[in-house]
């Protein structure tokens, strides 16, 4: 027995056996009913069993039903399907059930009901009465015949007895006939068949009825042959004893009466016990069909109940495969046990969910390995020296590096995804105009087809906390035939370096040809003019040699100037080897402004020094001069003072690993507009100097990896503040 | 005067048949003669409507008489009822249009009598006469015994169709109570 067939009937067996055994239990009360009277003891205990077997299965089917509404109520996958299939199949089986349940009834009591009828009734009554009145008139007769033969043979009666009854009997053609004493004691006796069997002796009321001179004639059945016979017996008179003799003759009925009365007093006896048994008959086959309904009904719901869940198991099996697919285990594999439809369609699904997980794997690799690029590219433009700014079709903005917020000074992080000239319109954005007035025209529709065609390129200067950057934009579209992708990339190149360094460059070229060209000649027109001088003076008139002496003064005077300028020159230019070595700052700082400053007067210079300064490594004469320069610079700006003040400020705390170094004085400060070249050579707007004295700080300051930066505003004096990296555990 | 009520109230029922089946005890003595303990016992029975209408029709009626002696014991200070002996037998009452008469069949020893009217037939099941009971050597002097008789109608001899009606109605599982006799040993009559 394979699983299919254990299970068919696991599920339907015990089920099937139990509705035969209740309907054949009904079939056998039903003929017991009809057929049967000799099993009727077994009908009570089989009404019994269909009873009890009945509410275990109605009990089993309620079972059902409420674990259904559990199931329905949990909404079970396939419960509604289970339930609308059962209910359908329920209500097209119980409505020709009902139908043929209620004819069935009708039908029936109306059949019984046609068994009686008054002519039925008066038909067996008139052939009762027949075969009565025949019987009475075949009693009559014997009687008679018994008493005209008595009558003729009493003489011979009581002389010669045994003679007597035997001529009797002949001449009667009775079975029987024999004489008794009055107490009942045998005289004689003849039978037909000739044997010595006794007589069928009357009973003790029969003799009585005839000591009372009473003659009794009537039919008898003797049993146990249920054979039919007329008892006669009359009283014959003794007249030598002067008593009653009682003589019996027993005629035999005729087979044929004998037949016909029997089927007419068992018919009328079985009608009127039909008749009787009318009502609860009914009653019976009522209850017998009604049973035999609400089995039916209860079987077949719980046959259809577990059908309909056989039907539904595979798809049931179906729906929570799919949720688990839903869930995102695309592990499932369900049993294919079937070999119909359902088990083609359950083959199908675990086939399109291998299918599924098999591509949801690759698109799962793909999409590391896209993430892994994406993450790779978004490193790579992170940490681009560049900055990296893209805009979608919509002008929205969709990616933007670190560093193209350093170039820009803004975070713009936080405002991805706003329109780019939304971004335009924030309040911390002032500074971005150029930049924005420079890129808003590339997005203009207008232009769009040209941006399409080719990249460009556009230098731009914002000024930013007092700096100026110089910004060259490289712009390009993404070419994409998704709009959702496409767009805008713009990369920002900080060139204000660049810039700067070959300014520079150019500068120092400058200075070096400079100091080139007119260094050599000065001494020879110095010397020349002392010579002049010297040879000229003791020969010339006092008026002349007063001139020649002034002149020679002026050229000198102007040499000496000119030679001073050259030295700037040299000293921007000249870029000597670092002599690093471990200073103290605030000690150096100290040394250089005491030169500034007389034994009992501070003077105007201020100094506030953070005694946790550690010690720096650093060339000590380029730190010198840079000090010098810067203290210099200073004093030169506060002398229109009414009180003159120079501010010079170490902190270590201000940043971890830096040491600012501020140079504050109180002068007329320097115009926005001069921030922006303040550094570069030739920015000086003084009446004296070379020019050169800032520049040359910015040069030193950059060749010490330091900054410098100016802060200042239109007459509220000018502050350098000086950024110089500490040494750090190792020594560097 | 309770002797005339009872005659009154026997002819009252005779007079009208009863809505239930009603048997009266009219007499239950015991006789001990020949080392036999006998009975005889008289009851007049009546039956309802329902059930004379069914034996009128034809539908055999089985009664059985139970007859019961039980001795009184005890263990300890407990008293309990233990059986001696047990009888039952049957008796078949019926009814045959054709013969016009009512037959009353005793299936123990087969007797068969035949009545012309129910009353005497109702009256000859009710009547037990010198019915052997045990031997007197059974029983033991000293000891208290209690003869019983009841009679009950047999409705598992019912035709099938019956038998719902009969579960269901009180009058087809009629039986009298049971009649108790205090029998007294060691007495001869």
């Amino acid at each position: 027995m394979n699983v299919k067939t254990r299970l068919f009937l696991k599920q339907y067996g015990w089920l099937a056996i139990v509705t035969g055994l209740l309907l054949s239990s009904l079939f056998i009360m039903h003929q017991i009913l009809q057929n049967a009277p000799e099993f009727v003891e077994y009908y009570i205990g089989l009404l019994a069993f269909s009873m009890i077997g009945t509410l275990i299965l109605l009990t089993l089917l309620i079972r059902t039903l409420l674990k259904l509404y559990r199931q329905y109520k949990q909404n079970v996958s396939g419960i509604r399907t289970t339930v609308k299939i059962t209910s359908t199949l329920t209500l097209l089986l119980a409505f020709p059930i009902m139908t043929l349940f209620y004819f069935s009834v009708s039908l029936v009591h109306q059949s019984i009901d046609q068994w009686f009828d008054v002519r039925t009734e008066q038909a067996l009554s008139d052939a009762s009465a027949l075969v009565r009145a025949n019987l009475d008139n075949l009693t009559r007769d014997s009687l008679n015949a018994t008493l005209r033969a008595e009558e003729s043979l009493r003489p011979f009666l009581a002389q010669r007895p045994a003679y007597s009854v035997s001529q009797l009997r002949n001449k009667l053609g009775a079975q029987e006939v024999a004489l008794y004493q009055s107490n009942g004691q045998l005289i004689a006796y003849s039978n037909s068949f000739g044997d010595q069997s006794l007589p069928n002796q009357p009973g003790d009321n029969l003799f009585q009825q005839l000591r009372q001179r009473h003659s009794y004639a009537a039919v008898e059945t003797l049993s146990p042959t249920n054979q039919q016979i007329v008892r006669i017996l009359i009283p014959v008179f003794n007249p030598f004893s002067n008593q009653v003799l009682p003589l019996q003759v027993i005629f035999n009925i005729p087979e044929n009466i004998t037949r016909y009365a029997q089927s007419v007093r068992l018919a009328q006896s079985q009608y009127h016990e039909l008749n009787y048994l009318r009502a609860p008959l009914k009653t019976s086959f009522t209850l017998i069909l009604s049973m035999v309904l609400l089995l039916t009904l209860v079987s077949a719901l719980l046959f259809m109940v577990q059908a309909a869940q056989n039907l539904t198991r595979p798809i049931r099996y179906l729906a929570q495969g799919t949720q688990r697919v839903a869930q995102g285990d695309y592990s499932t594999k369900m049993q294919v046990d079937r070999d119909d439809e359902f088990g083609t369609l359950i083959q199908s699904f675990n086939d399109m969910i291998g299918q599924v997980a098999k591509a949801r794997n690759d698109i799962k690799i793909n999409h590391q390995q896209t993430e892994v690029q994406r993450l790779y590219f978004q490193a790579v433009i992170r940490n681009l020296t560049n900055g990296v700014v893209t805009l979608d079709m919509n002008r929205r903005l969709r990616t933007i590096n670190d560093k193209a917020s350093q170039i820009l000074g803004i975070n713009l992080q936080p405002l991805v995804g706003e329109r780019f000239c939304d971004i335009m319109d924030q309040a911390d954005t002032p500074h971005l105009k150029p930049f924005f007035d420079a890129m808003m025209p590339r997005f203009e529709n207008s232009n769009l087809m040209q941006m399409d065609a080719r990249p460009w390129s556009e230098q731009v200067t914002i000024q930013h906390h007092n700096q100026q950057r110089i910004i060259l934009l490289h712009g390009s579209t993404l070419p994409s035939i998704d709009q959702k992708i496409g767009g805008f990339v713009i990369v920002l190149d900080d060139i204000t370096e660049l810039v700067q360094a070959q300014l520079h460059a150019a500068w120092s070229d400058v200075a070096r040809r400079l100091a080139h060209e007119i260094k050599n000649p000065l001494t020879p027109i110095q010397l020349s003019a002392e010579r002049l001088e010297f040879k000229l003076t003791n020969k010339l008139q006092p008026d002349d040699a007063a001139f020649l002496e002034r002149m020679t003064r002026t050229i000198v005077d102007q040499v000496d100037t000119m030679q001073t300028l050259v030295q700037a020159f040299i000293d921007y230019a000249h870029t000597p080897e670092m002599q690093l070595q471990l200073l103290d700052l605030n000690e150096l700082i100290l040394d250089i402004v005491s030169l500034y400053q007389t034994p009992h007067d501070d003077g105007i210079i201020e100094l506030k020094f953070d005694p946790e300064c550690p010690a720096i490594l650093a060339d000590a004469s380029r730190l010198r001069q840079l000090f010098h320069n810067l203290i210099k610079n200073a004093l030169e700006a506060t002398e229109e003072s009414d009180v003159a003040k120079v501010q010079i400020i170490t902190d270590c705390a201000a940043q971890p690993d830096k040491i600012t170094i501020q140079v504050i004085d109180n002068g007329p400060g320097i115009p926005e507009q001069a921030v922006n070249w303040i550094f570069e050579p030739y920015a000086t707007d003084k009446p004296k100097g070379t020019g050169l004295g800032l520049a040359i700080v910015k040069k030193i300051v950059e060749e010490l990896n330091g900054q410098i930066e100016l802060q200042a505003s239109n007459n509220e004096g000018t502050c350098f503040v000086i950024t110089l990296s500490k040494l750090n555990a190792d020594g560097h | 005067m309770k002797c005339l009520g009872g005659l009154v109230s026997i002819l009252f029922m005779l007079a009208a048949q009863p809505a239930w089946s009603q048997i009266t005890l009219l007499e239950l003595v015991d006789k001990q003669f020949e080392s036999t303990l006998y009975m005889d016992a008289k009851a007049h029975i009546q039956l309802s409507e329902k059930v004379v209408e069914a034996i009128q029709h034809e539908i055999p009626i089985q009664f059985i008489t139970q007859i019961e002696l039980t001795r009184r014991d005890q263990i300890f200070i407990f008293p309990y009822n233990s059986q001696q002996t047990r009888i039952d037998y049957t008796t078949e009452l019926s009814y045959s249009h054709y013969d016009r008469r009512y037959k009353l069949h005793n299936l123990r020893n087969q007797n068969i009598l035949y009545f012309s009217q129910l009353e005497p037939a109702l009256a000859t099941l009710g009547e037990i006469q010198n019915f052997p009971i045990t031997s007197l050597n059974q029983l033991h002097s000293g000891l208290r015994y209690k003869l019983k008789l009841r009679f009950r109608l047999n409705y598992w001899s019912l035709p099938a169709p019956m038998f719902t009606q009969a579960l269901l109605d009180a009058d087809w599982r009629f039986k009298s109570e049971w009649f108790e006799l205090d029998v007294q040993t060691g007495r001869r009559r």
